[in-house]
């Protein structure tokens, strides 16, 4: 006579259905992603990086830019921490496992229920959960796909320009360094003495009778053209100036080769850039 | 029961990311284990993506638009995945190839100005040449040489050794501890592997800096 008897209101149920239940653990996660990921858009190649909700490739890549920078610093490489893979497990999971199902799950549900479960308070009720469930993990793929397609895009076309940029900047290096080569065996040659092949304390090159003419590429026993640019002694200024004149092999965008001049003597060099 | 599947199903989709994840796993690289995820993860997606869409009575209409909707996502997340996996280990390349440029111009600046100056003073002021251009190095450069070694200008990313010491000529190797070279299996002087090194040779005829790694 004592036992309580629980009377539900028709139609109403006492607790969330199991579908609710994991939709709702769901779209924590969802939300999680939602909130961080405009934060995680903003990150890409920023700080922290390790520390908010990036999709798993972002922060992959910016490991290994951190790690080449520390490698360009000479800094010793380092293992990767329990709590970075922890973080990327995590984001490969959220963007491939729990948002996905939620989604998918909730999509079906919505659709079977439809027709079933008609105007009950307990079935509108599970319906707005799954419909907000289902609208939520939507955002968030719809958000990672922005993300995603913006990303390769930009990214493609930043590729693109950098290695044509590195081209031409490699080539420009690769002219320098070739000038300061030049440069290295011509101030040998200044003090070495005409009868070891020299220029004893002079550009004069040591091959012409006369004395007139200044030391070549040749006699500095460096090429006149390599795969990278072309050489060419311009001008000796008087017998201790040598002008030396590289051009790049690489165009640049309004058609011209990148292009330097090198003035050296045996007590100082100078590099001049032209174009 | 279908509440069951569905936990199931996330639990299978996880072990699909998870162990492929941990079976990759490298100390310092995290590509390997993102990428085993990634597969993992694809694959598991594909197939509750295919068997929703077989189980669900959706109109057909619905069926073949979720379809592109699903194949656009998915192209979309890929070629990220690629243009980033390319983008960060081009930039990797960059700065080491920027850094083994600056290594190699260090080491020839270098060269240049330890080897040049005797060079010169053996031309240019020993006029009878009776101190030999071997002597003459060790003479201007005596506080700078300890056992060996050469006290190079930057201590900590340089290790420079003296080889071959003659009357007639000095050879020099140098060490650039931090650029690498063309070969990671190279075995530098210093004992480190693969690094920068170059050889710098001071003879009466001049002197030649030749890269070795």
């Amino acid at each position: 006579m004592n036992e309580k008897i629980e009377i539900k209101p028709p139609g109403r149920t006492s607790e969330f259905s199991p579908e609710f239940t994991s939709g709702l653990i769901m779209a924590t996660c969802a939300i999680l992603l939602v909130v961080f990921l405009p934060k995680a858009s903003g990150l890409y190649g920023g700080r922290n990086f390790r520390n908010i909700m990036a999709p798993a490739h972002i922060i992959a890549a910016g490991i290994t830019v951190e790690h080449a920078i520390d490698e360009f610093q000479g800094i010793e490489l380092t293992p990767l921490g329990g709590k970075t893979k922890v973080i990327l497990l995590f984001a490969i999971l959220l963007d491939f496992v729990i948002v996905p199902a939620c989604f998918l799950f909730c999509w079906r549900y919505l659709f079977m229920k439809k027709s079933q479960v008609g105007d009950s308070a307990g079935g509108r009720s599970r319906q707005l959960g799954g419909r907000f469930i289902f609208i939520l993990s939507g955002v968030a793929i719809a958000y990672v796909c922005i993300i995603h397609t913006g990303l390769a895009l930009t990214s493609s076309a930043v590729l693109r320009t950098m290695r044509l940029d590195n081209t031409l900047d490699q080539n420009r290096s690769f002219v320098v360094a070739g000038l300061a080569a030049i440069d290295f065996k011509a101030n040998q040659y200044f003090y070495l003495p005409g009868k070891r092949g020299g220029g004893d304390h002079s550009f004069r090159s040591h091959q012409d009778p006369t004395g007139k003419n200044w030391v070549t590429l040749s006699e500095l026993g460096m090429p006149a053209e390599t795969e990278v640019g072309r050489y060419s002694i311009k001008t000796v200024k008087n017998d201790t100036i040598l002008i030396m004149r590289g051009v790049g092999k690489v165009r640049r965008v309004n058609g011209t080769n990148p292009e330097y001049e090198y003035y050296t003597s045996p007590t100082i060099s100078r590099i001049l850039k032209i174009n | 029961m279908e509440v069951r599947m569905n936990i199931l199903w996330v639990i299978i989709g996880s072990g699909m990311v998870i162990v492929p994840y941990y079976l990759f796993d490298t100390p310092a690289d995290p590509w390997p284990s993102v990428i085993a995820g990634g597969i993992g993860g694809a694959l598991f997606l594909i197939a509750l993506f295919t068997t929703i869409m077989l189980k669900t009575p959706f109109p057909k209409r619905t069926k073949i638009l979720s379809a592109i909707v699903f194949v656009i996502v998915f192209a979309a997340g890929a070629l990220s995945w690629q243009t980033m996996y390319e983008m960060c280990h081009y930039q990797q390349k960059l700065l080491g190839t920027i850094r083994t440029t600056i290594g190699d111009g260090v080491l020839r600046s270098f060269t240049s100005k330890v080897m040049l100056p005797p060079f010169h003073e053996y031309y240019a002021r020993n006029q009878r040449r009776q101190m030999p251009i071997g002597k003459l190095f060790l003479a201007l450069h005596k506080d700078r040489i300890h056992g060996g070694h050469f006290k190079p200008d930057t201590l900590d990313q340089q290790a420079s050794f003296l080889n071959d010491i003659s009357d007639t000529s000095i050879t020099l190797t140098m060490v650039d501890t931090v650029a690498r070279g063309r070969d990671a299996a190279f075995k530098n002087t210093n004992g480190q592997t693969g690094r920068l090194q170059a050889k710098a040779i001071l003879t009466e005829r001049g002197v030649q800096y030749e890269r070795e790694n």
